[in-house]
């Protein structure tokens, strides 16, 4: 299966954001390489979905979606989204991913929240919702199709998700490059 | 299980087959009266689902064929051995319903206000999304000039080429046929490749904005040969529908 490219997960994307993502800026945590998300390289085999890097093919989202749930891993990302062009939602940050209240202290310098002023995150229902202290309570929140979002932390991944290694092992499929 | 609209979120809803339209042997374009159509923007697709009578649903993304405030439609390439594409093509009938929903995408978009030349360039169905913006650019009486380099297998796989044939007033299509070519061809023929592109597509120093849409492979070519043109990256936007 040849891979596609985001512009096809824009549906998936809004389901998980809540607003278009599409256009967005990412960044590789791997290269350091930056493109919007439309121009990344998408790897669709139900259930799960690999997104990975145009320029070195690293992993950098994956989504996993059983019983009406979409489990996400952004760890490959460095950034995700414009603030300057309010495309993830003007006015809302979550300053830290959800995650389950024990890992919390463990987890703070993840990639994804090193960059916090890029991580703008808006849903609808939670306005201005703030995420700053790493002992957050555990969140989920329910998209309108009833699916929870679970941001993971590198450990939490490894327990639900398998280490990024090992989920590129078992999602990959023989003409995907490593 | 519907509930009200969360702004911001995408809700599936259930729309009318109100016409279809047998674009080639293999292609057809649908159209679609869904209750609540916010309208979308030209390059823009949907989402279909198909459900099963044992609960298993099937969801494929579809570019939206007409311009935007014209009637909703999608055109369909039947796949063979797809999940999806035979029953939308061969088996749908108006007055069916189908779930979608959308409009979803900002990226593959072209707006009137953007005054650069346009430079489209599809492989196959990729011209769908090609389609929608040269009839947005007609309807809202744009003047900026435009291009459509669209390659074929064949002449009668060629999809919209009544349509694509009466083209005047600044916008120019250039055919390529890479399997068989009819007796008088006056156009291409073969696989676009880096000289086809350099004596068709707009020289970068117009300040093009290109859209390439297509087969994986045919957009990766296509887009690397536009740069090596001399075409920005951000100048370059592309949309890859995967294999053959």
């Amino acid at each position: 299966m040849d891979a596609v490219d985001g512009n096809a997960i824009g549906g998936l994307l809004i389901d998980v954001f809540g607003t278009e993502m599409t256009a967005a800026d990412s960044t590789c945590a791997t290269c350091g390489a930056g493109r919007p998300v439309a121009e990344l390289v998408v790897y669709q085999r139900a259930p799960g979905t690999v997104v990975r890097c145009r320029t070195c093919g690293s992993v950098l989202m994956v989504f996993v979606k059983a019983h009406d749930e979409v489990s996400i891993d952004l760890g490959g990302l460095a950034t995700l989204g414009d603030g300057e062009t309010g495309s993830m939602g003007a006015g809302r940050t979550w300053r830290q991913p959800w995650m389950p209240g024990d890992l919390a202290e463990t987890n703070t310098e993840g990639a994804i929240m090193s960059h916090e002023e890029s991580m703008q995150m808006g849903t609808p229902e939670e306005e201005s919702m703030q995420m700053g202290a790493p002992h957050e309570d555990p969140m989920m929140m329910g998209t309108p199709h009833e699916e929870s979002m679970q941001m993971g932390t590198p450990e939490e991944e490894s327990m639900s998700m398998g280490t990024p290694e090992e989920e590129s092992m078992t999602m990959r499929t023989p003409d995907e490059p490593m | 299980m519907e509930t009200t609209a969360v702004r911001g979120r995408l809700t599936w809803q259930t729309a009318a087959v109100t016409a279809i339209t047998r674009e080639t042997d293999a292609v057809s374009t649908i159209e679609l009266n869904p209750p609540d159509w916010p309208g979308h923007r030209a390059g823009q697709h949907l989402d279909v689902r198909l459900t099963a009578d044992d609960g298993y649903a099937a969801e494929r993304s579809y570019s939206i064929a007409s311009a935007p405030g014209e009637p909703l439609a999608i055109t369909v390439q039947r796949l063979e051995n797809g999940e999806v594409s035979p029953y939308l093509t061969e088996e749908l009938r108006v007055g069916d319903q189908l779930e979608l929903r959308g409009p979803i995408g900002g990226y593959f978009v072209w707006e009137p206000a953007d005054h650069s030349p346009v430079m489209l360039i599809a492989g196959g169905s990729g011209v769908v999304p090609l389609r929608s913006m040269l009839r947005h650019r007609q309807l809202v009486g744009s003047d900026v000039p435009a291009r459509l380099l669209y390659s074929s297998r064949t002449w009668p796989d060629v999809i919209y080429r009544g349509e694509l044939d009466h083209y005047r007033d600044g916008v120019r299509v250039i055919w390529t046929l890479t399997n068989s070519q009819p007796p008088g061809w006056t156009g291409y023929s073969g696989r676009v490749n880096a000289a086809m592109l350099t004596e068709t597509v707009w020289p970068a120093s117009e300040h093009p904005l290109a859209f390439i849409c297509g087969p994986t492979t045919f957009v990766e070519v296509v887009a690397e040969h536009l740069l090596g043109l001399g075409y920005p990256p951000e100048r370059v936007k592309t949309e890859r529908f995967g294999g053959k």
